[in-house]
């Protein structure tokens, strides 16, 4: 009888340390894994203010070429056409790219390649783009990919004295297409103005007649609907502000293309791609 | 039967208040466990969260790209919540990648920190001049 009373005695201290030991194991583990979720938090926020502030100080070397403002859903962006200055800009992202590249405590991938050839912009979320075409630096500016445009306002002052006029080369209006404004002045003389509203599928051309090698403006396109072109092929710089609305109803901001900064964690497996925004 | 160590009694009494023992055991173990890692999560957040955003901040407001002692320490004095302590270090290079000099703002936390980093360029017009890497530290006072 007592020996049958110590198994049973026995049996159950081993059931109940046998909880215990489970339970305490239950702990450990857990403990484990919610320190180790705090470290990859703590990474994951270290990678993210790295990528804040690469994406900061490229927003700022932008800035600095071509100032883009944004007011509920217009657009601006100002620059000088062509870009004198291009070559300090191609010069402060290539330096920067390294510097990031040699100096980070994770492996970061810069992709500015395509930032320098053409500098493209896209304002989301209506994912019209706004390019170079002939490389930043170039005399062409172009905007595509436009349907959703309502509306431009182009502002330029032209480093030239003397008249400047305005002369339609091919004019298609349609009252349900993109209204156009236009405002040109030099550096003496009264501006000129022009405002219509013109067809977003077929090409509308507008010649800014200075004397020199005429800059054009194309409005329209069958194949890209409304397409806005400035070519300058003046020897003289233009100030170009390009103002245009759009329909959004969400709230617009303007992006390099997708994926231009990857940091990566190899020791958490982390990944962060990212483009630069301008809110 | 009415020997002490086969009493059904003592051996059901024992085994009760090992029992107790480690239901206690286990519900203060959990309260603790439960309310430390709540505690220190929260207030690692906090640091973490805090210090990213001030340097975010003063970065937006050009205030670091000055490398002026006197300007970033009333920067920061202005925006660190009372209950907080921050020092960094900001580490100045030229736009090749070679360092030039090192800016110790506030009195260096030896224990008890958050850490972060943050790249910021410095400009002189259109060009970039200086290229600065800030190591901060933050952590409750």
């Amino acid at each position: 009888m007592i020996y049958r009373k110590g198994v049973l005695f026995s049996a159950g201290l081993i059931l109940l340390s046998l909880t215990l030991l489970s339970l305490s194991f239950l702990l450990f583990t857990t403990s484990m894994e919610s320190s180790s979720d705090t470290a990859r938090m703590a990474v994951a926020d270290r990678i993210n203010d790295e990528a804040r502030s690469i994406e900061n100080v490229y927003s700022g070397i932008l800035s600095r070429h071509v100032n883009v403002t944004i007011n509920r859903n217009n657009i601006s962006f100002a620059e000088t056409l062509p870009e004198g200055a291009s070559e300090n800009f191609f010069t402060a992202i290539s330096r920067f790219e390294t510097f990031a590249e040699n100096n980070s405590e994770f492996s970061v991938a810069l992709n500015t390649s395509l930032l320098q050839n053409r500098m493209p912009l896209t304002v989301m979320p209506n994912g019209i783009t706004y390019t170079h075409e002939n490389n930043f630096g170039g005399n062409e500016t172009r905007i595509a990919n436009a349907s959703s445009v309502t509306a431009y306002t182009l502002n330029i002052t032209m480093n030239k004295t003397g008249a400047i006029n305005l002369r339609w080369l091919t004019l298609n209006e349609d009252a349900g297409g993109v209204r156009f404004s236009v405002e040109v002045k030099g550096l003496t003389g009264t501006s000129k103005y022009d405002s219509r509203v013109l067809s977003k599928t077929s090409i509308s051309e507008l010649q800014l007649e200075t004397g020199g090698t005429q800059p054009q403006i194309f409005i329209g396109s069958s194949d890209d609907a409304g397409m806005l072109r400035v070519v300058n092929g003046n020897e003289d710089a233009m100030l170009l502000n390009i103002t245009l609305s759009v329909g959004a109803n969400k709230a617009v901001s303007v992006e390099f293309q997708k994926e231009s900064i990857n940091i990566t964690s190899e020791e958490y497996n982390i990944t962060r791609a990212s483009a630069i925004s301008i809110r | 039967m009415n020997s002490l160590y086969g009493s059904k009694g003592f051996v059901f009494s024992v085994d009760i208040a090992i029992g107790l023992v480690i239901v206690a055991s286990i519900l203060a173990m959990s309260s603790v466990y439960i309310l430390s890692s709540e505690k220190s999560g929260i207030s690692e957040i906090a640091l973490r969260k805090t210090g990213s955003d001030i340097i975010a901040v003063m970065d937006y407001e050009g205030v670091l790209g000055t490398y002026n002692k006197t300007a970033i320490e009333g920067n920061l004095s202005s925006l660190i919540p009372f209950n907080m302590n921050m020092s960094m270090v900001i580490n100045k290079y030229d736009t090749n990648g070679d360092f030039l000099d090192r800016l110790q703002i506030n009195a260096d936390l030896k224990k008890n920190y958050y850490s972060g980093r943050w790249m910021l360029a410095a400009f002189a017009g259109k060009v970039a001049s200086n290229f600065y890497i800030v190591e901060y530290k933050v952590g409750f006072r």
